[in-house]
């Protein structure tokens, strides 16, 4: 971020959006940050277009308001709001040339020319397509539509950025190289973003803060970090990133940990981290597949005994080799749980059948809440 | 009438379908025979037009535009050739610039709507051109509208003209992409703005196809004009009431003039709306 400033660009403020009977946003509510690139994630038909769509203004709050830089926009018509978008299939216009799309917004605004041509010219090459000016919109390749969208769009130095999944339709290669482009544009112009994707890893690539959408609710914002580490609920953790989840019986609860304890001096610990579990209870825990670590059950050796540390035992009943990583699923007292690790040189060289031991730090393993949202 | 018909059928069927090729002898013949029965008259019209004497025998002595200089002398003939241009023009342009608006309101409706109301609008077609005829005649004549008449007759073409026109817009606002317009909002255009710089330059052709439409409908509409035109009539009724006098060799002159600028109208209508994509 080039501005440290935490001046807010954009507020939702108890909006809610129906379509007929259908509600696709209940009731948002939603700081972004001014030079923040924000995203919002979630599955299909979460809301994440329409949400975007009334901070453009394609569609109006059916109730709530929308603040752009503190003043209200609920209601403005598009044309006139200070922000401008880079639409899903980008919606060149096919009659112009690339400058002549570009300059379309600069003109409106009635930018002449020395000017005009100097701010089209270096927004050109800010994403890289100068040279290019001359050309019809039909006669650019995706990449290339991609980034003049993204021209036509910055050039008018709008408060606010809005995409809408932008690299959906390129291809996997492009797609990782314009992500990285986008992020460093994002840097250097210091202007908002607000990104709408469902591709998690490109959201926690991206992003400074994560917006987590379904089914029209906003379920969690924090940074990936925060949205990856400590899922708000069910649904955030097993959407962003895979993971194990499974029934913790309370054994034990002592120094903020609960404790189960298994067959062979083994046990499974969690740090409640102020959720509650009273002793016999049952509780959901959560540890993602590359916080566990597997070791071949001979060269294990004793439980170090770590406080809050935990060890299970378990088979290796698949192996899913994927060049820099391994994927190992393994039959434990738990049920089934995946562990990842790295094909570095200690990888252990495992085969389905083999007899291992499972372990993991006290912080890697969290309590996971039950689902805000139904299904 | 016939041309502006098929060339709308053009204009909205435009990606050529494959055929299949016909392999017998005896289709193949009845075809060569029905376009013969087709264009043979045409063809003799044409033909008669350039004959270097008055004699309607085969075969024709000389060739000569002699009649084609006589009835370009003839003032009557150029005034209601004048009359004609006049209602073509007219017809055009009002028939575009309601094509377009109606076309734009009818794809604005809801879908269950845009199906019936689209329907209805081509009814026209399937209307007796005489009723029509008879039937503006009465309305203006309620009315208290009084001759010069020729408006009466071009309000006339311009209603028989709209179903083709509506076809040929339809289908070409089915093609265009209205979220282009959402992008031309969002950099700042005025909803009219966005209009006259987006929508209207990307389906101009076609505005255009079915203007020059209505024009080839109107320039050899006959029956409309009969009712409600008089001493002020358009060409094809001074064809016909020379006809009734005279057998005269320049008529076939004046018919080829006509068939020529209707044909012409009627390619140039459907070039322009499949020229683009
Ligand atoms: N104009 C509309 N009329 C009726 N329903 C709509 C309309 N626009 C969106 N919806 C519905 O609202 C819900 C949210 O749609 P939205 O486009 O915001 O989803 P999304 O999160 O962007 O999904 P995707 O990832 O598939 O683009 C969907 O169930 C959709 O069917
Ligand atoms: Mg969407």
């Amino acid at each position: 971020m080039t501005t440290s400033s935490s001046a807010t660009a954009i507020q939702f403020e108890g909006v809610n959006k129906f379509f007929g009977r259908f509600q696709a946003v209940k009731d948002l509510n939603l700081e972004i940050r001014e030079g923040e690139f924000f995203s919002l994630l979630g599955p299909s038909g979460c809301g994440k277009t329409t949400s975007l769509r009334m901070l453009a203004g394609f569609e109006e709050a059916d109730s709530g308001c929308i603040l752009l830089r503190g003043s209200d926009v609920t209601s403005a018509p598009p044309n006139k709001r200070p922000v401008n978008m880079v639409f899903q299939h980008y919606e060149l216009f096919p009659h112009m040339t690339v400058f002549g799309n570009v300059a379309y917004g600069l003109r409106l605004k009635k930018v002449r020319d020395p000017e005009l041509s100097r701010r089209v010219q270096e927004m050109l090459r800010v994403v890289r397509v100068d040279g290019l000016e001359g050309r019809g919109a039909r006669q650019l390749s995706g990449g290339q539509q991609q980034r003049v969208a993204l021209a036509r769009a910055l050039v008018n130095r709008p408060a606010v950025l809005l995409l809408d999944e932008p690299l959906s339709a390129l291809d996997v290669k492009l797609r990782k190289q314009m992500q990285i482009e986008l992020k460093s544009i994002q840097h250097q112009l210091g202007t908002t973003f607000v990104y709408v994707t469902h591709d998690q890893e490109e959201a926690l690539l991206m992003s400074d803060r994560i917006g987590i959408m379904n089914q029209g609710r906003l379920l969690q914002v924090g940074t990936p970090r925060e949205i990856y580490g400590r899922p708000a609920d069910a649904f955030v953790a097993d959407f962003v990133g895979s993971l194990n989840a499974f029934d913790l019986r309370v054994d034990e609860v002592s120094g903020g940990r609960a404790v189960m304890r298994l067959a062979d001096g083994e046990h499974v610990a969690v740090a409640l981290e102020g959720a509650v579990a009273a002793p016999a209870s049952t509780i959901r825990v959560a540890i993602r597949p590359e916080r566990i670590r597997v070791t071949e059950a001979q060269a294990a050796g004793a439980d170090t005994g770590a406080p809050g540390a935990s060890r299970v035992g378990g088979v290796v009943t698949a192996v899913d080799y994927v060049g820099s990583l391994t994927t190992y699923r393994i039959e434990t007292a738990l049920g089934l749980i995946a562990a990842q690790e790295a094909n570095d040189t200690l990888a252990p060289d495992l085969v389905v059948g083999d007899r291992v031991v499972l372990s993991w730090a006290p912080d890697a393993a969290f309590v996971l809440p039950p689902s805000i949202v139904e299904g | 009438m016939t041309a502006a018909a098929a060339s709308a059928n053009v204009a909205s069927a435009a990606r050529p379908r494959r055929r299949p090729r016909v392999r017998n002898v005896g289709p193949r013949a009845f075809l060569v025979l029905l376009i013969l029965f087709l264009f043979a008259p045409l063809f003799v019209v044409v033909l008669f037009s350039f004959n270097a004497t008055a004699s309607l025998s085969f075969p024709i002595p000389g060739f000569s535009l002699r009649w084609y200089d006589k009835v370009l002398d003839d003032r009557e003939v150029v005034a209601a050739l004048g009359r004609s241009a006049i209602a073509a023009f007219i017809t055009g342009i009002a028939g575009g610039a309601i094509g377009i608006l109606a076309a734009l309101g009818i794809q604005g409706l809801p879908p269950r709507w845009k199906g019936a109301v689209q329907t209805v609008v081509l009814i026209p077609i399937a209307t007796p051109a005489l009723l029509l005829g008879i039937g503006i005649a009465i309305y203006f004549n309620r009315l208290g509208i009084k001759p010069p008449r020729l408006p009466m007759a071009i309000a006339g073409h311009v209603l028989l003209a709209l179903p083709f026109v509506l076809l040929t817009m339809t289908a070409a606002l089915e093609r265009f992409r209205f979220s282009l317009l959402e992008a031309a909002r969002d950099l700042g255009a005025s909803r009219a703005r966005a209009f006259w710089t987006i929508t209207f330059p990307l389906v101009l052709p076609a505005v255009l196809g079915a203007a020059l439409l209505a024009a080839a409908v109107s320039i050899d509409e006959f029956i409309i004009a009969f009712f409600n035109t008089g001493s002020d009539g358009t060409l094809p009724l001074v064809i016909y009431s020379r006809i009734r006098r005279v057998i005269d060799p320049g008529l076939n002159a004046l018919a080829t003039i006509l068939l020529v600028a209707t044909t012409l109208l009627a390619v140039l209508a459907a070039r322009t709306t499949t020229a683009r994509r």
